[in-house]
């Protein structure tokens, strides 16, 4: 995991341990099982297999972030997170980050945690109704904060 | 020209006070007397002087004039003339009130014969002020039913017999008829005894003599000599009437204009009304001329009879009693033309026919708004609204003036004053350049008027709703799709009326409380009504399915869909970046909901999509608690901030029939105008869309594959080898029997599982094996047509064919059809399609297929009519009932129904959650997510705090009830208060404030008629399917209409009546069955083993063996002496009990006969014998013992319960074993009976929602509540009948529209009744305002006060 200035709000290598448990429904979207081994995590995450396909025991690494840009400190530069956030160029040009370092990435919103009180707790994120929980121990999800848009980034 | 202030108001009829046309009246209204029979002059045609068509009665011919009044046919209102009968006869509307007062009066004196106590007791009741109608004819029944049993009068001590009516038109009184006077019937007849020696043959009709017969004559002698204070007691007003008027002596001629004559080539064809007169006319002159000459009684007896057969007919032309001619056509007397649904009464006074209508064919278009109805050009130009010229509007109207009625937006009339003028012809320009301010211009629809929009059969008050004109070319009326719903329109070829209101008023209030969008959910339930159907929901589906991307061009042009270039529409970020910009479809809607930031429209919503798959834990890490969301087909709905989380759009998300929809919360949380905005956004979008992606069916979608074929054919193989088994099985006895069932029933129900079983399973291989493109599939899927079953009809196997709940029964000798061997039970030979619609049925298959398809057809027409009639019967009992000023509920005379509205004063059409005005867990979620974090969260006790500080608070207990502010507290102590602000918790309690002061129901809300209608309408939809299990299986009980019906009609037998008891120990099998043995009847035969004779020389007895092990076996707690003592007891045989003798260690019993005939009378005991019922209850046929699979208040899941059916409800309760408290019946009459009024208003509501329940009808409770507290708040249960209707209105007008017209007419003639004109039906009778509903309470209720001429000021004059 990265610092407290940087954008990315959790980071971990993940293995597929399998695809579409509950059977194909759908054409272009599969659900992965993954696992991580450091962080101890648990992965579902809905993807386009036609722009990344990605196999059983494939590894992969994946970050969430909150912003695109490099730094936190940039953050602070560009008038608050606010309303960097939520600007987007059509034609991919400006502002440019670490999507670069990444093969896919998808944007989206944190809208819950579930866990209570318990040391284990899950995250949902939807990415326009593509769905990603992550489970695992509440220390590594610390940053990720509820209702906050959330950028994911993941490379082979 | 300004008009001047009406300084009279219009006159409106406040009462109407029926009587009696007595002869002074009938004479006075009269120009002359009617004489002559002929009709018209033999010379030159013209009608006879004192003939029936005399001129002075007015004229229906066009070209001549009213020799009274001067007018031509259309403005004389006509005249009256009279006959002078020679003789009286009776009127035969009062002729059942004729033989009623009869019986009461002695037929000597004319006095009424009773008592003087009776007299005064009676005096007194009848004198008591207010007396209702219902309790003055209850009083003079009562009255009747005693003197009609006095025998000598009271007065001048004759004897008085009974008086009856015999044939159709004559009365008699047998004077002798009592025992006790036969002393006077021997003096009687002395008194003959010296004519009879006289003339020999009087002897032999002496006896007939003895009936006395009451002709018109007498009986008007009678009735004239009765005392007005006599009058009173049986039931009549003097003032109103006196029996004397009920016999016709002089017959009132009606006007011609009322029975026109039809010139046709030449000859002239009479009314019905018009050839009885003149037959009247002629047998009374041909009964003078008689009199006059002295002709022979009998032929005067014969004409007085003709005569008054020919006045009867002439008033009702159905006598009982006359036979009609065959092959005459019937004549229409005044009474048919009063009665019936075309008849005056419920034909014209209370439905009238209208101007500024139109109707045609209706077609659809996703275009248009969805409170908008296009008109087409041509129906534009008819209709049209009559608008005053101001100086806003006057260039406007002038433009229209000169378009005229031809081109479109233009006029048909302009109006000054009195003065109209048609703008076809005549100068328009000069018309409109002189129009002034103050002018109305009758001008086309145009644009945006408001017209009101129905389509029949009109069930409900979503029937008609108020649209937007939108006038448009062509020829049909379009609306949007989504408005199908309320209106159940199809584009068919359904016709649909649109009608103008024609004031400011009138629109203002057709815009108001009908207006589309008003209306969008219905009040049945809360539900919404009007949403996405169809084509729109498979292309909300498409689109936002999981694996719909779209990149920029697309997804922005779709966002253009929307609307039609005239929006602000962001565009979210993609929400796949890379390697693509993609969007995906549920951003769509993301989009639709919240189109621009600017939008305040945030959405947040969880609920279940149509199809739901469960999370499967086990594909999952176990130390994850999984969410819904995660379901493998994205059937969970998630909505925050207006985001798709995840969740697909169809049926139940967007469609009608479920709060959570999108439209829904959108509707509750942001008001009808966002959601119609979102509802049009939707439209445009799904109807565009589809057309693009070119949604269709073809044959290859119903081509099964290889494997599904290979799947269905095996699954239908093993089924039938499974039934084989069981059929094997059952013949040679080894199938063990369902409880309550014999053996043939119990495998007709096996098999039948199994058959159902396998349409199941071939439904869900259906749903694996075809393609995710199949359009069936896809539409079944998302519920927008179809359902699984109907694809796998048509891709696999159309499956078992029932005809009224069975299997296809034997049409041929011990088979269905000759195809199949005698007795066969096989799934092919009962009506099993293996086949598909694809495959095509075999010629037997066919046939089956074919007779199923039958039934449903008959059951649609057969149920259209009933539930028809079941929806204006409630209609007709509930139309009254509205909320008044302090939300109690009450009918026209101001009787209270409900002291509370349904309990809580809440309106259904405005609750959110299960019949509660909030849904509090989606409200917290709401005030959560929209915003508000900033300030510092709370801590529990502090949010405890402020809570209560809130809900004591005076704007919160002033405005919402103790219940609802107690539900608000509990839920805020029970959720989850993680980082919550003081401004969420504000803002949440102030939202559970509003929604509770909004839900609150308005005073003059027609709560009556909204109930009727909430409860009549889903009766229509409910396939007529009667029965239903319930829990165990043969203990059927009714359901759908006719249960319903059963319910309201209030029917002292019901088809399964069944009494549910409670078991004090209900977990134990063995108790249960002891309980059911003391319950259920058994019968001597039941336990008999052996009925012996024994004949000896000395004595004959019948012998009783009683099978005691079958005793202990069905664990009855019987002894011999029981039997005994039933046999005794049962008076059918006539045992006395020392004829019995027990044995009781051979568990004998003895019945010695002796005397003569003793063969017949033991052969006869030996039949009536396994009759008697020596144990349980004798109108219960069975009991069952049910275990229960559900737990309530009644006892957990897996508990034992008695069903018991028949009738007993009292003697189940006090059964040892039953608890008696818990113990319910079905059966309304028998609760009232047992537990009394409470109890069965209870029922009544239990059973209907109970049986709209299984049905998957919701209907809010307080309708059912009002339609329980109508039927029981008379102290007694009332169905919805006539004879129930009647108890419970006191009003002749609402009655006579309702049913019996013309008997409520005479009766309130006769007892000289008034209607007070309070109610609905008499109102539209009148052409009043409903007084105290609706609009029309807030009314001004002291009369305009009388004020003096304004004194003249000094200084006036002098500025004259």
């Amino acid at each position: 995991m990265s610092g407290p200035t940087s954008n990315i709000v959790f980071d971990d290598i993940f293995t597929v341990t399998a695809i579409d448990k509950d059977g194909k429904k759908f054409d272009r979207v599969s659900r992965l099982f993954a696992h991580s081994k450091s962080y101890d995590m648990d992965l579902t995450l809905d993807f386009n297999v036609e722009l990344f396909p990605l196999r059983q025991d494939d590894s992969f690494a994946l970050a969430l972030a909150s912003s695109l840009s490099r730094s936190g400190a940039g953050g602070t530069t560009e008038d608050g997170d606010d309303k960097e956030r939520d600007v987007w160029r059509p034609d991919g040009k400006g502002h440019r980050g670490l999507e670069d370092e990444y093969d896919y990435v998808m944007y989206g919103k944190v809208y819950k945690f579930d866990g209570g009180t318990s040391e284990i707790v899950t995250a949902y994120a939807s990415f326009g109704g593509l769905l990603m929980s992550l489970t695992g121990s509440f220390r590594h999800m610390t940053s990720i904060v509820l209702g906050d848009p959330v950028y994911l980034l993941m490379r082979k | 020209m300004k008009e001047t202030v009406l300084n009279q108001a219009p006159k409106v009829i406040k009462k109407i006070q029926f009587s009696l046309l007595n002869a002074q009246d009938t004479v006075k209204i009269s120009e002359f007397e009617v004489t002559h029979r002929d009709l018209y002059t033999a010379t030159d045609r013209l009608p006879v002087k004192d003939g029936v068509l005399d001129q002075r009665l007015g004229t229906s011919n066009k070209n001549a004039f009213c020799e009274t009044c001067g007018q031509n046919a259309v403005n004389c209102v006509g005249h009256y003339a009279y006959i002078k009968l020679i003789v009286p006869v009776f009127h035969i509307g009062y002729f059942k009130h004729t033989i009623a007062i009869l019986q009461a009066i002695c037929k000597t004196c004319a006095r009424v014969l009773l008592e003087e106590s009776d007299r005064r007791l009676f005096s007194k009741r009848f004198r008591r002020p207010n007396l209702e109608n219902i309790h003055r004819q209850a009083l003079s029944k009562a009255v009747n039913a005693l003197a009609r049993k006095t025998v000598y009068c009271p007065y001048c001590s004759a004897v008085n017999g009974t008086v009856k009516k015999v044939g159709a038109l004559r009365i008699v009184h047998e004077k002798f008829r009592a025992k006790k006077t036969a002393e006077e019937m021997r003096k009687w007849k002395a008194t003959f005894q010296n004519a009879i020696t006289a003339q020999k043959e009087l002897g032999l009709y002496l006896n007939k003599a003895v009936q006395e017969d009451l002709n018109p004559l007498k009986v008007l002698d009678l009735f004239r000599r009765i005392p007005d204070e006599d009058c009173e007691l049986i039931g009549m007003q003097p003032r109103w009437g006196r029996p004397e008027e009920f016999i016709w002596q002089y017959l009132s001629v009606p006007p011609v204009c009322i029975r026109p004559s039809v010139a046709q080539d030449g000859a002239s064809n009479e009314d019905d009304i018009t050839v009885k007169l003149t037959e009247i006319v002629f047998t009374n002159a041909l009964i003078k001329q008689g009199l006059a000459k002295g002709s022979p009684t009998p032929q005067f007896m014969e004409q007085w009879e003709f005569l008054q057969l020919s006045v009867a007919m002439y008033i009702n032309s159905e006598l009982p009693g006359v036979p009609s001619q065959p092959g005459q056509k019937p004549i229409r007397g005044f009474v048919q033309r009063l009665k019936g649904k075309q008849g005056r009464f419920r034909g014209n006074l209370s439905g009238k026919r209208v101007d500024f209508s139109g109707r045609t064919v209706i077609s659809p278009d996703p275009n248009l708004r969805i409170d908008e109805v296009a008109v087409p050009e041509r129906v534009a130009k008819v209709l049209t609204y009559p608008e005053r010229v101001t100086p806003y509007n006057i260039e406007r109207l002038r433009l229209a003036v000169r378009n005229g009625p031809d081109s479109h937006p233009g006029a048909n009339y302009v109006a000054r004053g009195d003065n109209k003028k048609f703008l076809r012809f005549g100068n328009r320009n000069a018309i409109a350049d002189n129009l002034s301010i103050g002018d109305v211009v009758e001008r086309h629809i145009v644009d945006g008027d408001v017209v009101l929009f129905n389509r029949q059969p009109s069930l409900h008050k979503l029937s008609i709703m108020c649209h937007r004109a939108k006038v448009r070319p062509w020829r049909t009326f379009r609306l949007n799709e989504c408005v199908c719903g309320p209106y159940n329109a199809d584009f068919d070829g359904d016709e649909m009326n649109l009608h103008v209101p024609q004031t400011e008023e009138a629109r203002t209030e057709a815009l108001e409380l009908m207006s589309v969008k008003n209306n969008l959910v219905t009040p049945r339930n809360g539900e919404p009504v009007i949403a996405a159907i169809q084509d729109f929901i498979t292309a909300s589906f498409l689109l936002s399915r999981k694996d719909t991307f779209l990149d920029r061009r697309q997804f922005t042009q779709i966002c253009s869909y929307f609307a039609d270039a005239n929006a602000q529409i962001d565009i979210p970020p993609p929400a796949i970046w890379k390697p693509v910009s993609l969007w995906t479809g549920k951003q769509i809607f993301s989009v639709l909901m919240r189109p621009s930031k600017g939008s305040k429209i945030l959405v947040n919503v969880e609920s279940k999509c149509h199809k739901w798959e469960e999370v499967k834990p086990m594909n999952y890490h176990e130390r994850m608690r999984l969410a819904n969301d995660l379901s493998p087909n994205d059937g969970w709905l998630v909505i925050i901030n207006s985001e798709i989380m995840c969740g697909v759009m169809d049926k139940a998300t967007i469609g009608s029939g479920k709060k959570k929809s999108i439209f829904g919360v959108i509707l509750r949380d942001y008001g009808p105008h966002e959601a119609a905005l979102a509802m049009n956004r939707l439209a445009k979008l799904s109807a565009r869309y589809l057309a693009n992606y070119g949604f269709s069916l073809g044959i290859s979608d119903v081509i099964p594959g290889p494997e599904l074929t290979k799947k269905k054919d095996q699954l239908v193989a093993q089924a039938y080898a499974e039934c084989q088994d069981i059929i094997a099985l059952a013949k040679k006895g080894n199938l063990e029997n369902k409880p309550g069932c014999n053996q043939e029933q119990t495998l007709e129900a096996m098999i039948s599982s199994v058959l159902s079983k396998v349409r199941e399973a071939v439904g869900q291989i259906c749903m694996k094996e075809l393609s995710r493109h199949n359009a069936p599939l896809i539409m079944a899927t998302c519920g927008s047509k179809g359902s699984v079953i109907n694809v796998s009809q048509m891709v696999a196997c159309v499956g078992q064919q029932i005809i009224s709940g069975h299997r296809v029964p034997d049409g041929f000798q011990d088979r269905s059809l000759p195809h199949f061997p005698k007795k066969s039970k096989e799934p092919p030979s009962k009506g099993f399609v293996r086949n598909s619609f694809y495959s095509g049925l075999v010629a037997t298959e066919f046939l089956f297929h074919a007779i199923s398809g039958r039934e449903g057809l008959v059951d649609t027409a057969v149920k259209t009519a009933e539930t028809g009639y079941m929806q204006r019967r409630l209609m007709k009992a509930l139309e009254d009932l509205t909320v008044q000023y302090d939300l109690s509920v009450r009918n026209s005379e101001g009787g209270v129904v409900q002291f509370t509205y349904g309990d809580d004063g809440l309106d259904p059409s405005c609750l959110e959650g299960d019949a509660q005005p909030i849904d509090l867990d989606r409200a917290w979620n709401h005030i959560r997510a929209i915003g508000y974090y900033s300030g510092q969260p709370l801590l529990p006790y502090e949010i405890s705090e402020l809570a209560n500080q809130e809900l004591s608070a005076d704007h919160f207990t002033s405005s919402c009830s103790k219940p609802y502010c107690d539900a608000v507290r509990n839920f805020l102590d029970s959720v989850n208060k993680t980082k919550v602000t003081k401004c969420q918790i504000q803002n949440f309690l102030d939202l559970c404030r509003n929604k509770y002061v909004k839900a609150r129901i308005e005073p003059g809300s027609t709560v009556g008629a909204i109930g009727a209608q909430s409860i009549g309408e889903p009766g229509t939809q409910m396939t007529l399917k009667t029965f239903h299990f319930a829990g165990v299986a043969s203990m059927n009980v009714t359901l759908g209409v006719p249960r319903i019906k059963e319910i309201i009609n209030g029917a002292k037998t019901i088809s399964t009546p069944i009494i549910s008891c409670k078991l004090v120990t209900s977990h134990s099998e063995a108790s249960a069955r002891i309980v059911k043995g003391r319950l259920e009847k058994t019968l001597l035969g039941d336990i008999t083993s052996i009925l012996e004779e024994s004949w000896a020389a000395d004595y004959t007895y019948l012998g009783i063996i009683v099978d005691m092990d079958t005793v202990q076996k069905l664990q009855l707690e019987l002894t011999l002496d029981d039997i005994k003592w039933a046999i005794v007891n049962t008076k059918k045989l006539r045992v006395k009990q020392e004829a019995i003798t027990i044995l009781p260690r051979k568990y004998r019993l003895r019945i010695y006969l002796d005397g003569p005939n003793s063969y017949y009378r033991l052969r006869e005991l030996a039949r009536g014998l396994p009759e008697v019922v020596v144990k349980g209850v004798p109108m219960i046929s069975r009991a069952i013992i049910n275990i229960k699979d559900k737990s309530d208040d009644r006892g957990d899941k897996g508990d034992k319960e008695l069903l018991v059916e028949g009738y007993g409800l009292q003697r189940c309760m006090i059964t040892e074993g039953v608890v008696g408290q818990q113990t319910t019946s079905n059966h309304v009459i028998e609760t009232a009976q047992v537990l009394g009024i409470e109890a069965a208003r209870r029922t009544i509501i239990n059973e209907i929602q109970y049986t709209m329940k299984s049905h998957d009808m919701i209907i809010d409770p307080r309708h059912v509540m009002l339609l329980g507290d109508v039927m029981t708040y008379k102290g007694e249960v009332l169905g919805i009948t006539r004879f129930g209707v009647a108890k419970m209105k006191d009003s002749v007008l609402m009655l006579a529209s309702f049913e019996k017209t013309t008997d409520h007419l005479f009766d309130a003639a006769a007892f000289g009744k008034a209607d007070e004109i309070a109610g609905v039906s008499e109102s539209i009778i009148m052409g009043n305002p409903a007084t105290l509903c609706g609009t029309s309470m807030p009314a001004l209720y002291s009369t305009a006060p009388l004020i003096s001429k304004p004194r003249q000021l000094l200084f006036e004059n002098v500025t004259q």
